[in-house]
């Protein structure tokens, strides 16, 4: 008995350590319980998509993919392009889905290529992969916009005549699919459709762990060598992992931003994989373990830290900047803080491992 | 050989359904006057597409956008005779055109003027 709560404390230390600081806070913040379920519900159907297609990679033994930043990226062009063409209201949004979906899977193939000639370090190469896609994708937009790029619409292009501004407001699209179906429960708004998209996205995930295809990635992800002996295209796989991860991401980052109506053109994409992979490794996922509930619950008690922090640090000291302050510290402190903890419980993990086979070879010694 | 069919077919549907997403989903600007040429009423009143009612005062001109390409515009004034009348026309936005509708003429057959669009440099 003693052993399975230590094992459980082990197991979900991350989420535990979180919803502590989280009871602390509250209370010191000041903010009502309906404000916070109404934020959590909003928030929940802004993230989860993105946070969703992290899932997965961990599967198929990549890691988390901090790569979806390439994916945000197919969605953003996608929405400069119907910003540009004028296209409103869901078909706007449909088709911002459609022309990102050829450069996502693009984006995908080439991530997948470039993380197989890197095996065991995939994290940190799709980092840094981030980051040099962020170079191309800035010179598309600030140079090849406008220039090579037919664009009509003034109002997005710089004053110079090429070149996208820095904001576009995406009042066309904004909340389109939040506020096309919803439901009010009490004193709560729920935008049903985009929790409709969410749980679509949900039951993809578990069929798609059931099919070949995933049970192959599950092989992968145990034991890459076993996988490949037994006939599995390992890198054709794992290539297939990560596409799907940046088509995904690519539908997260529409979703996401249409329920924001603003795109900061040269920002919005590069915090994306930072902060979905901080939420779901609040919700107990591992670099090599990841569920469904560790996505929705990682991204609640994320969102529940965001909200309550900055207040709670404004309570406490007194100024409100401080507050923005905190924002920061616990957005990357968390991320920080969940490896740590992660590595400590893969230490404990291996530690009893090890008592485990002593015993089995004592006992067996013994007979 | 079928795969390569699969595919193709699959690019095609999606470029198909691409344009038919940018014809329903674009947004025209429809501009509409109450500027008539031997009567103008005091006050015109529109519904565009069904949505909210808009007054236009006497040889004034507005704004408005409609997303695709079917439309109806129901128009509400008051006759010569001071006779309340309500007109209902349906109009087709193209790309590249500039729609004027004049509720003051919205009994003729120049109810509607279609010009190019001019690019402005």
């Amino acid at each position: 008995m003693e052993n399975k709560g230590k094992k459980f404390l082990i197991n979900n230390i991350v989420p535990i350590v979180i919803l502590i600081m989280i009871v602390m806070a509250a209370p010191i913040s000041g903010l009502s319980g309906g404000y916070l379920v109404q934020e959590m519900i909003s928030r929940l159907s802004r993230n989860s998509f993105l946070v969703l297609s992290l899932i997965i990679p961990v599967v198929a033994g990549m890691g988390l993919n901090f790569g979806i930043v390439l994916g945000a990226m197919a969605g953003q062009l996608g929405l400069i392009f119907i910003t540009d063409w004028r296209i409103v209201g869901m078909e706007g949004i449909m088709l911002a889905v459609l022309i990102s979906l050829p450069i996502a899977v693009l984006l995908g193939i080439l991530g997948g290529y470039i993380l197989n000639k890197a095996k065991g370090r995939e994290m940190i190469t799709s980092i840094i992969m981030g980051f040099f896609i962020n170079g191309v994708y800035q010179l598309i937009v600030l140079y090849g916009m406008g220039n090579i790029i037919p664009m009509t619409n003034k109002k997005i292009i710089l004053s110079r005549g090429y070149g996208i501004r820095n904001a576009i407001d995406l009042k066309n699209i904004r909340q389109v699919l939040d506020k096309s179906m919803v439901v009010k429960v009490g004193e709560f708004t729920i935008p049903l459709l985009t929790i409709l998209i969410i749980g679509g996205l949900c039951l993809f995930i578990v069929w798609f762990r059931k099919t070949k295809l995933g049970q192959d990635m599950r092989a992968i992800g145990q034991d890459m060598e076993i996988a490949k002996s037994a006939g599995i295209a390992v890198e054709k796989t794992r290539v297939l992992s990560i596409v799907i991860s940046t088509v995904l991401a690519s539908i997260g980052q529409i979703i996401f931003l249409q329920n924001i109506g603003t795109m900061n053109t040269y920002n919005s994409h590069e915090q994306i994989g930072m902060f979905s992979i901080a939420a779901i490794l609040i919700g107990g996922a591992t670099a090599a373990k990841a569920s469904i509930p560790n996505a929705l619950g990682g991204i609640i008690l994320f969102h529940l830290m965001f909200v309550i922090s900055p207040r709670a640090g404004k309570e406490l000291v007194g100024s409100a900047q401080i507050g923005e302050f905190f924002r920061v510290f616990i957005s990357y402190g968390v991320i920080a803080l969940a490896l740590v903890l992660h590595q400590w419980r893969r230490e404990q993990e291996n530690k009893a491992e090890r008592k485990r086979m002593m015993e089995i070879q004592l006992s067996g010694g013994e007979k | 050989m079928k795969t390569i069919a699969t595919r193709i077919g699959v690019i095609l549907a999606m470029i198909l359904l691409g344009i038919f997403l940018f014809i329903s989903g674009k947004e025209h600007a429809v501009f509409i006057e109450n500027k008539g040429e031997k009567y103008t009423p005091k006050n015109a009143y529109y519904i565009l597409d069904g949505k909210k009612e808009v007054k236009i005062k006497k040889k004034k001109k507005k704004r408005e956008y409609v997303k695709g390409v079917n439309h109806t515009i129901e128009v509400r004034f008051k006759d010569a005779d001071g006779i309340e009348k309500k007109v209902v026309k349906e109009f087709k936005t193209k790309m590249g055109k500039k729609i004027t509708i004049n509720a003051a003429m919205i009994e003729n057959d120049s109810w509607m003027k279609i010009e190019e669009l001019k690019s402005k440099k």
